[in-house]
């Protein structure tokens, strides 16, 4: 009797009663490329589709099983993120969850210690062990020369620079990396416009090479501490500077690691400063295209880890 | 101004693209990822 009245009811309104949507298998995990399939419940039955929504929308019809009111769809992912799931019914869409989608492992990635953009857009990446260096273009990896384990590489003028950790200043040149200097325990290099070298080296200096080869002090005095802004930058004190990077303005920018903070050398005055604020355990420098400082730092004691932002001038 | 634009773990690179696309690589993990600008989460871009 009150079932015969609600078909009435419905009836005399004109409307259907809304599908039951609900996720029997929903995977919260993919890696892009590879099949993944989601089994839903759509009660009363009815055709539907489901829909991802990720870096682009993607919708394919789901296909019954032989269970009755069971249906099913398979994707391959096309791109690495986060995508929503959800089923449409009629007009009607039903939001199921979300999934990961991871890029499959890559053999060559063993060990990806340090990056630089070049000024294609792609990325050259340095492994800490004697593991190749790599171009990753496309969202693939590509061996671009053999190494000898580096602790950083830097990017200017569209050639690629390395510090190894035997000490020494590499070049590539094609598929080779090519001494620049002897081993003087380079930690980090960046080169300015004239060709210059400037080397982090850990105790507390960082020194200048010159394309003839002469070496000199451009900050740190050599012992651990935090002092001198405002005067030469040669008096300072660093504490373990751990990358180093020449700025849109010119300027030499320092990963001043245990002080947490990134010290800016002005070049032509020799004076040293402090850019910006707390930048937690800072280990790698790169400068944005609007002439910000980023900084990647580390965790350390349970605290930290990221990236910031600082803005010469701001 | 330092402003803080992803907390997340152990950062031990950075780089910046000429189109402004920030690139993270975390050692350890063995990943290369993109800091997606819209929502400020990380995005895998390869891995070992």
């Amino acid at each position: 009797m009150t079932k015969a009245f609600s078909l009435l009811f419905l009836v005399a309104l004109g409307t259907a009663p809304s599908p039951s949507v609900h996720a029997v298998s929903l995977p919260r995990h993919a890696v892009k490329g590879v099949p993944w399939r989601a089994v839903v419940a759509v009660a009363p039955p009815a055709r539907a589709t489901l829909r991802a929504t990720g870096p682009k929308a993607l919708a394919v019809p789901l296909r019954a099983t032989k269970r009755r009111g069971r249906y099913q769809a398979t994707l391959r992912f096309p791109f690495a993120g986060n995508w929503r799931i959800a089923v449409t019914v009629g007009r009607r869409t039903t939001r199921l969850g979300s999934v990961a989608v991871d890029v499959p492992r890559d053999s060559l990635v063993q060990d990806p210690i340090t990056i630089a953009a070049e000024p294609s857009g792609s990325l050259v990446v340095g492994q800490l062990q004697a593991a190749p260096v790599l171009r990753i273009a496309h969202a693939r990896a590509l061996k671009i020369a053999d190494g000898p384990g580096v602790f950083h590489v830097y990017v200017a003028g569209g050639t690629t620079y390395a510090a190894g950790r035997d000490g020494v200043v590499y070049r590539l040149d094609g598929s080779t990396l090519t001494p620049l200097t002897p081993p003087m325990d380079a930690s980090a290099v960046a080169v300015d416009d004239a060709g210059n070298l400037y080397v982090a080296i850990y105790v507390g200096w960082i020194k200048k090479v010159a394309p003839d080869g002469t070496v000199t002090t451009v900050a740190g005095n050599g012992t651990e501490g935090y002092s001198g802004d405002g005067g030469p930058a040669t008096s300072a004190q660093l504490f373990h500077p751990h990358s180093v990077a020449i700025g849109r303005d010119g300027a030499l920018y320092i990963a001043d690691t245990e002080n947490r903070r990134i010290r800016r050398v002005d070049l032509a005055s020799g004076r040293i400063s402090t850019l910006g604020g707390n930048v937690g355990i800072t280990v790698s420098l790169a400068v944005g295209p609007g002439g910000s400082i980023y900084s990647a730092d580390v965790v350390r004691d349970g605290a930290g880890g990221g990236i910031t932002r600082t803005t010469p001038g701001a | 101004m330092t402003t803080r634009i992803l907390r997340s773990a152990t950062a031990n690179g950075v780089a910046v693209a000429s189109d402004g696309a920030v690139y993270v690589n975390q050692w350890e993990a063995k990943r290369i990822q993109l800091l997606d600008r819209a929502t400020g989460k990380l995005v895998p871009v390869v891995r070992g």
